[in-house]
């Protein structure tokens, strides 16, 4: 391996672009027609365009994305998280280049990716799985009964999907048959796969999950639990490992099963069990994420592994060198996800353009950004910015740092949720360590941002008016006001530019 | 020097007397009181009152000025009018803006209006007007009916604005 | 200044049929235009390109500074004309930037009729001089044309307006220090051989670019003197021998080469008449102006939805918003340049024509570039507003319009009939610029009021006979009015006859009215003198 095709943007394009140079390797990355000036491009040593900003034009363009290897002189594709990471087409469609996938066998992905076959395997292998339908009938009164049979409350997912996309909640029995509908109809559009299955649901579970490492040679070792019970929209914004709530002994179960599960399917690589955990104590399969992890950082400061290095040599066909003994956790370490987007307002995305970033740092601060001053936040993809980590040697002294960390977060241009995130750190029962999936529901519902310097604020722009008349500026790049003719770039009747 | 920005509802005065280099007189809405500011670079301000130091990041984009200061953005917006006076602003008396001929009445004595509902349609000068509320209100009354040929000035709907006493 | 705050909603069904309905015709313009710029047939592309010339719009292309701008005018002029032989009307004109300085340009398509000049190529390349002159812009001269079409002659060569004016507009807009600069890449016989005689510096390729007063064909008629074209007036010639051009070049890239370099020392640039702000985009996004345009033209629209989607942050600071209220004036930005905006939002009263007059005063005593958005169907008709003196407040918004010396801009953003289109500045009024929108309509009345004014004269005339129509006689007579308006009040009518500087897709204009913005600031603003406005 010497050249890896990054198959991603964002922060975890320039996190794979750093690991790969530190590996000795060079990066190479691709670009939607919207970011061919991101941060992502920046990072690797050459870069080719595969569309139009759209991602299904693009970055889910699978034959685009092996052109682009192929001209760039790559031998192994990185597929990040998101997009094409837990393709098993893609991953074949690599394999089959003759390129190495820098991911787990195209079986696994396969297996883990199909939620009814997942649930079968790890069953087989002792690992405790959520009660559920997965073969809903397609009559609409059959379905009903089958719930019915479930018992409410109940979930209906995707079985094609994961990130909350055709998620539903259903808390009785009449609500179902409309409920099934939607989810089946946003189903198929975000995923061109239409079936759904049930789940039984519990209100007040937490998430917990497991990080996992093997490589080609039969070793299986965990990292350790991440907690991910703080989500918004089903989609975490705040993990922490270790988990608060998970005690020595069940840690041990969990971290078994997890072993176990990804066992069951020939694993290699990094990967993360999903499990749900019941107030009593009960512990449930939820899936496989067959990839690189978004809050992989947190298992990174506690276990000092680097996880895409781990899985470059992985890749590579080297051995792990550590035992699990090797691996005891040191500390605790929180993240949190910084995306564009109002809190206030539904967390509906911010786009804009990054008209000022100033990042923190400072020690057991981490920052994974994918963003610059300049920057066009776009209506394309995942409004996520950077994310921000801490590490302490207590829970406390991790929680404290981020939130001091988010306070000199600055960024102006869109609206972010730093506030809000700062709000939910600083929150007593986050502080307690009592957190479960509707803490924000139960504690941040009506959440709306404080101006108690908005005085201050405005004293400061009339100064910056006074002090800084000629940077009367449109944002980071451009010092003075330009004509469009220097601003609109190649413009011409018709678009076409 | 004196501005005002708009957050939200809020309206924000800020004056400012020049009293020597870097040092001015601030007026705001909790007094004044005397600040040294000096630019940090093109984006950063520091200001000190007193002994409290306080450090904001400004950009500014037409008339918008992007504030962040201790954890916190601000979008500090020009100043505008308050959203009551639509109330404020508009008729009581819905006229015919032209001859015409009434097309359809749209409300009834008695029912509530919002902002924007269409009161009456009206043919005239061979385009059919749309006539809207401008503010939400009551039907107090209507004096035209569909078919109807009017004057232009001609009252054809009475309303009362929530805000009127 | 107040945001303007939207009222339309994307989920209404009016918006989606409205939206529709546009990007239709947006989809019909840009494929007119499509065919418009692909130039002359494909034999005459190939010959050309065989003989290692670049074809216009790579050489217009090659000109510009990289990845900038170019707001081409009129790219459907002689649309429909000509038995459709004269795409574009074989010459591409428009505003770009040549290191750095805004600059007009001139090209000849020889690809269509060997670049001859129809009659509205003649009115295209004057109106892109007219645009320099009024803008103060220096001019390239992309030259390569067989000279005037001549079987046209009548309709090119004598009047005011006619081919010569293109020699006598290169001498004043030489002195008034803009410079005039023509490139010789294909030939450039009788007449217009003038061009690059009268400009300033001049560039003429070796092997094409041809220049003389004869050709070799007349020289042998009138002298018995036989020479090839090249010995006559090849770029050697020229540069060697006449002096009439400046620099020899090797081909069409190295001829443009030499004149970027010209264009580096053209000198300081005058200082701008208006000064951008920071700016900023429009709080609603610009693909909404789609769907607020309703596809039935008799349903009047609010013309503040569309200022909002126009002006930056959707700013607009009123000027009397509760008197004559059909008129929207107001002050905003566009691209951080100042505008004051005159919209229609209804028939025009007596009221709103003063309060257009006063609003424009505003705008001269401050400098202030004026945009008018015509949506007008006219002036207020009946007895009760010509007792008023409608006529009278009327001719005041007229002689405003007519007297204001800032830089006007005008686009058609729905019907342009009658005097609403001079108090609104139509093209008789001398705006800088003015575009139309692809459902604009204009003609002197509606084409239902046209057909029913007829039907009543006609009807009276009958009548005065004792004579009547039946119901389908009176169809048969409205209906070929209604027809001849309706092809006739076509934007597509009359932008091939250069009433405007072209048709804009409403998502474009923003940007083409900021470019605009930008080259007037290139003139200085003279004081505006005003005549006897009637009491």
């Amino acid at each position: 391996m010497r050249r890896v095709l990054i198959a991603n943007r964002g922060e975890i394009g320039v996190r794979i672009a750093r690991a790969c140079r530190e590996a000795g390797l060079s990066p190479v990355a691709v670009y939607s027609e919207a970011d061919a000036n991101a941060a992502h491009v920046r990072a690797a040593d050459a870069a080719v365009c595969v569309g139009p900003p759209p991602s299904r034009d693009s970055y889910l363009k699978i034959d685009a994305l092996l052109d682009a290897a192929r001209r760039l002189g790559a031998d192994a594709v990185h597929p990040g998280y998101g997009f094409l990471a837990e393709s098993a087409e893609f991953a074949g469609a690599v394999t089959s280049a003759g390129l190495t996938f820098v991911g787990p066998p195209v079986e696994a992905i396969a297996v883990m990716g199909d939620k009814t076959r997942a649930r079968s395997t790890v069953a087989a292998a002792g690992v405790p799985v959520v009660p559920a339908i997965e073969d809903l009938p397609a009559d609409a009164a059959d379905a009903q009964r089958a719930a019915d049979g479930l018992g409410y409350p109940l979930l209906i997912k995707a079985a094609a999907g994961g990130g909350g996309k055709g998620m539903r909640v259903v808390r009785a029995s009449g609500d179902f048959a409309a409920a099934r509908e939607a989810a089946a109809r946003e189903a198929l559009s975000a995923f061109g796969d239409g079936r759904i299955f049930l789940e039984r649901y519990f209100e007040r579970a937490r998430h917990v999950e497991v990080q996992v490492l093997a490589d080609a040679h039969g070793t299986t070792l965990h990292l350790g639990e991440r907690e991910c019970s703080i989500q918004r929209r089903h989609q975490k914004i705040v993990e922490e490992t270790p988990s608060p709530g998970v005690s020595g002994t069940l840690r041990e179960r969990l971290t078994m099963a997890a072993v176990a599960a990804a066992r069951s399917v020939g694993y290699v690589s990094a990967g993360t069990v999903e499990f749900l955990v019941t107030d009593a104590g009960d512990f449930y399969f939820l899936e496989m994420n067959t990839r690189l992890q978004v809050e992989h950082p947190i298992t990174e400061w506690v276990s000092g592994v680097d996880l895409v290095h781990a899985q470059l040599r992985i890749a590579a066909g080297e051995r792990l060198t550590w035992t699990q003994a090797d691996l005891l956790p040191r500390g605790h370490a929180i993240e949190c996800r910084v995306y564009a987007e109002d809190p206030a307002q539904h967390f509906l995305p911010s786009p804009g353009r990054i008209l000022f970033l100033r990042e923190p740092q400072g020690p057991g601060l981490r920052v994974d950004s994918g963003i610059s001053a300049g920057g066009e936040v776009t209506v394309h993809y995942d409004p996520m910015l950077a994310k921000l980590s801490a590490w302490g040697a207590t829970r406390d002294a991790a929680r404290l740092r981020l939130i001091e960390g988010l306070r000199d977060y600055a960024v102006l241009g869109v609206t972010t949720n730093i506030a809000f995130l700062v709000d939910v750190l600083a929150h007593p029962a986050f502080a307690a360590g009592a957190t479960h999936t509707h803490f924000i529901d139960e504690h941040l519902r009506a959440w709306q941002p404080a101006a108690p310097d908005a005085e201050l604020a405005a004293l400061a722009a009339a100064l910056h008016g006074v002090l800084a008349p000629a940077a009367a500026s449109g944002g980071g790049t451009r010092e003075r006001a330009a004509s469009p003719w220097q601003t609109l770039g190649a413009w011409r009747l018709g678009g076409a530019g | 020097m004196h501005s005002t920005y708009q957050l939200g509802a809020r309206h924000l005065h800020v004056g400012l007397r020049r009293e020597g280099a870097g040092r001015f007189e601030a007026t705001t809405d909790s007094g004044v009181q005397q600040v040294d500011a000096a630019l940090v670079d093109g984006h950063t301000v520091q200001l000190c009152i007193g002994d409290a130091v306080h450090v904001a990041h400004v950009v500014r984009v037409g008339a918008v000025a992007h504030v962040w200061l201790a954890g916190r953005a601000y979008v500090l917006e020009p100043e505008r009018a308050t959203s009551s006076s639509h109330a404020v602003l508009a008729p009581p008396q819905i006229v015919a803006p032209m001859p015409g001929k009434v097309l359809e009445v749209l409300v009834s004595p008695g029912q509530q209006v919002a902002e924007g509902d269409g009161l009456v349609i009206l043919e005239a000068m061979k385009m059919e007007h749309r006539i809207t509320a401008a503010a939400a209100a009551t039907v107090r009354a209507v004096h035209a009916s569909g078919g109807q040929m009017v004057d232009g000035g001609a009252v054809l709907i009475e309303l009362e604005y929530a805000g009127d006493d | 200044m107040s945001r303007i705050e939207s009222k339309i909603r994307p989920s209404d069904a009016a918006f989606e049929t409205n939206r529709q309905r546009m990007a239709g015709l947006a989809e019909e313009l840009r494929a007119r235009r499509g065919a418009a710029q692909a130039g002359g047939p494909e034999d005459a592309r190939r010959k050309h390109t065989e003989r290692g010339k670049l074809l216009p719009r790579e050489r217009v292309e090659a000109l510009l500074d990289p990845g900038t701008a170019f707001l081409e005018l009129s790219p459907l002029a002689a649309y429909g004309l000509y038995g459709g032989d004269a795409p574009a009307a074989g010459i591409i004109t428009g505003i770009g930037t040549i290191q750095g300085r805004q600059a007009v340009v001139v090209a000849n398509d020889a690809t269509v009729k060997g670049g001859t000049y129809f009659p509205l190529t003649v009115k295209k390349h004057l109106r892109a001089q007219e645009v320099a002159l009024e803008n103060r812009l220096p001019c390239v001269y992309l030259v390569d044309s067989g000279g005037a079409f001549l079987p046209l002659q009548a309709d090119i060569f004598p009047d005011r307006e006619h081919f010569g004016r293109i020699f006598y507009n290169q001498a004043r807009l030489s002195a008034l220090g803009a410079a005039q600069v023509a490139v010789v890449m294909g030939s450039c016989t009788a007449g217009g051989a003038y061009v690059p005689a009268m400009s300033d510096e001049t560039v003429i390729v070796r092997g094409t670019g041809t220049i003389f007063l004869g050709g070799p064909p007349l020289v042998k008629a009138a002298t018995g003197e036989e020479v090839t074209a090249e010995e006559l007036g090849g770029g050697d010639v020229h540069t060697r021998i006449s002096g009439v051009a400046d620099h020899l070049a090797a081909d069409d890239r190295d001829a443009i080469a030499i004149t970027r370099r010209i264009f580096a020392n053209l000198g300081a640039p005058p200082l701008p008449s208006l000064e951008p702000d920071a700016p900023e985009d429009p709080a609603y996004d610009p693909a909404e102006l789609y769907g607020i345009i309703p596809a039935d033209p008799r349903i009047p629209y609010e013309i503040r939805e569309l200022i909002a989607r126009l002006v930056d942050g959707s700013r607009l600071h009123e000027f009397k918003p509760l008197y004559g209220q059909t008129l929207v004036t107001g002050f905003a930005r566009i691209h951080g340049y100042p505008v004051g905006i005159v919209a229609n939002n209804g028939v025009l009263f007596s009221e709103s024509a003063l309060k257009g007059t006063h609003f424009i005063e505003l705008c001269c005593q401050r400098r202030v570039p004026l945009l008018f958005l015509q949506n007008i169907t006219g002036f207020m008709v009946g007895k009760r507003y010509e007792h008023g003196g409608i006529a009278r407040d009327g001719a005041k918004l007229v002689h405003a319009v007519a007297t204001a010396a800032v830089p006007k801009l005008t686009v058609l953003v729905g019907a342009s009939n009658g005097a609403g289109n001079y108090g609104m500045c139509g093209r008789a009024y001398s705006p800088r610029f003015l575009f139309s929108w692809p459902n604009s309509r204009i003609s002197v009345m509606g084409g239902e009021q046209a057909a029913s004014t007829l039907l009543t004269v006609k009807l009276q005339q009958l009548a005065a006979r004792g004579e009547t129509m039946s119901d389908e006689e009176q169809a048969r007579f409205t209906a070929p009015i209604r027809a001849k308006y309706e092809d006739e009040g076509s934007p597509y009518y009359a932008s091939a006859r250069l009433w405007d500087d072209g048709i804009l897709d409403p998502i474009e204009t923003r940007d083409a009215l900021g470019l605009a913005l930008a080259a007037c600031a290139n003139a200085p603003i003279p004081e505006t003198r005003v005549g006897v406005y009637r009491m």
